[in-house]
């Protein structure tokens, strides 16, 4: 099973790359993880952002990324340290 | 004062809206709205009815479109399964439905309230939800603004909810609204399922809604809210659907 973090969007880094402002963090994790981290997105399931990379804009992700709650779902980390996660809007759900 | 506008004799008004949507007002509570004995029919449909349960968390007849936030296709599929089951549990009584689109469209004489499809897909009507004993509804709030991007009835001006309890608890189950209205900076404060931590209601103004069957309860969604837990043996059983107003062409969407 994958290491889970949670947290808010900060800033948009690039087209596919955001900090992350991390509050939760899964039970069980095999990493630590710090309270600021750098996300590359590999895959989204987020409304009003398309599963093609290409068509995606900084401003589309300003939209949907800065501020909102995210599930990061991690899959591997880059030699500098930043995580590649499958990013999707956590908590939306109704009961 | 932040508590309820209490109606006895079926009739809200425009202004009654606009109380509830400035945040003037926490709800309007339409007293025996839906004849008992026609939720009871209802009821009885459903337990007697061998109905496939919209997923296994939940215990609800019909999808909730923010269960399906980039699901757009799979809703709409539902959505149409569903709408033919609404169709068989009401065969038989008033349809709930288009009793409160009816006193919907009154307070709004010059809007256009009519079936809402994209891509010639309808949305489901409603929701029924079944919160059995033990169960609760953390603190939220429903804005199709923010999380419902990718559906057309996001592009609206405001939101009403619409909660007809078809059957009510013997205790708890109980709405909670805050005077706090939702806003993005408070998404921080969410927690990994779902809703809000407390600390955002702390010492904030609250009004209690308790159940009553065939009472119709309508908020504006976009204040936090909450169920308290149900207690005693009866299922707290509602039927939900929103509305959404759109003031520049003049119409009204309705969803669940």
């Amino acid at each position: 099973m994958s290491d889970i973090i949670w947290g808010n969007g900060k800033n948009i880094i690039s087209k596919d790359s955001f900090e992350l402002t991390v509050t939760h963090r899964q039970n069980g994790n095999s990493e630590e993880y710090q309270d600021t981290v750098k996300i590359i997105i590999s895959d989204v399931d987020l409304p009003g952002l398309s599963d093609n990379k290409s068509n995606w804009e900084i401003d589309d992700l300003q939209k949907v990324i800065v501020d909102s709650f995210l599930k990061c779902e991690i899959s591997s980390k880059t030699s500098d340290g930043d995580l590649i996660c499958k990013v999707s809007h956590s908590g939306a759900a109704g009961y | 004062m932040w508590n309820s506008i209490v109606i006895t004799n079926n009739e809200i008004t425009n202004r009654d809206i606009k109380k509830i949507v400035s945040g003037e007002k926490s709800a309007i509570i339409i007293k025996n709205f839906y004849e008992k004995r026609s939720c009871k029919q209802i009821i009885k449909k459903i337990n007697s009815t061998n109905i496939e349960n919209d997923s296994k968390q939940f215990n609800h007849i019909g999808p909730f479109l923010m269960n399906y936030t980039t699901k757009k296709e799979k809703y709409f599929q539902n959505s149409k399964k569903a709408n033919i089951i609404f169709k068989k549990i009401f065969l038989n009584v008033d349809s709930p439905i288009n009793k409160i689109k009816l006193i919907i469209s009154k307070v709004y004489p010059n809007y256009e309230i009519s079936e809402t499809k994209e891509n010639r897909m309808s949305y489901a009507s409603c929701t029924i939800r079944k919160h059995e004993k033990g169960k609760k509804v953390p603190l939220h709030k429903d804005n199709v603004t923010y999380e419902g991007v990718e559906y057309n009835v996001s592009k609206i001006d405001n939101q009403l909810s619409c909660i007809l309890h078809l059957q009510e608890t013997e205790r708890g189950g109980k709405l909670l609204i805050y005077n706090k209205k939702w806003e993005k900076k408070m998404e921080k404060f969410r927690e990994i399922e779902f809703g809000y931590n407390s600390i955002l209601t702390k010492n904030i103004e609250v009004d209690t809604v308790e159940s009553k069957t065939g009472d119709l309860v309508i908020i504006n969604p976009n204040y936090l809210h909450e169920i308290t837990k149900i207690q005693g043996n009866t299922d707290r059983i509602t039927l939900g659907m929103f509305f959404g107003i759109q003031n520049k062409s003049k119409k009204i969407f309705s969803w669940a």
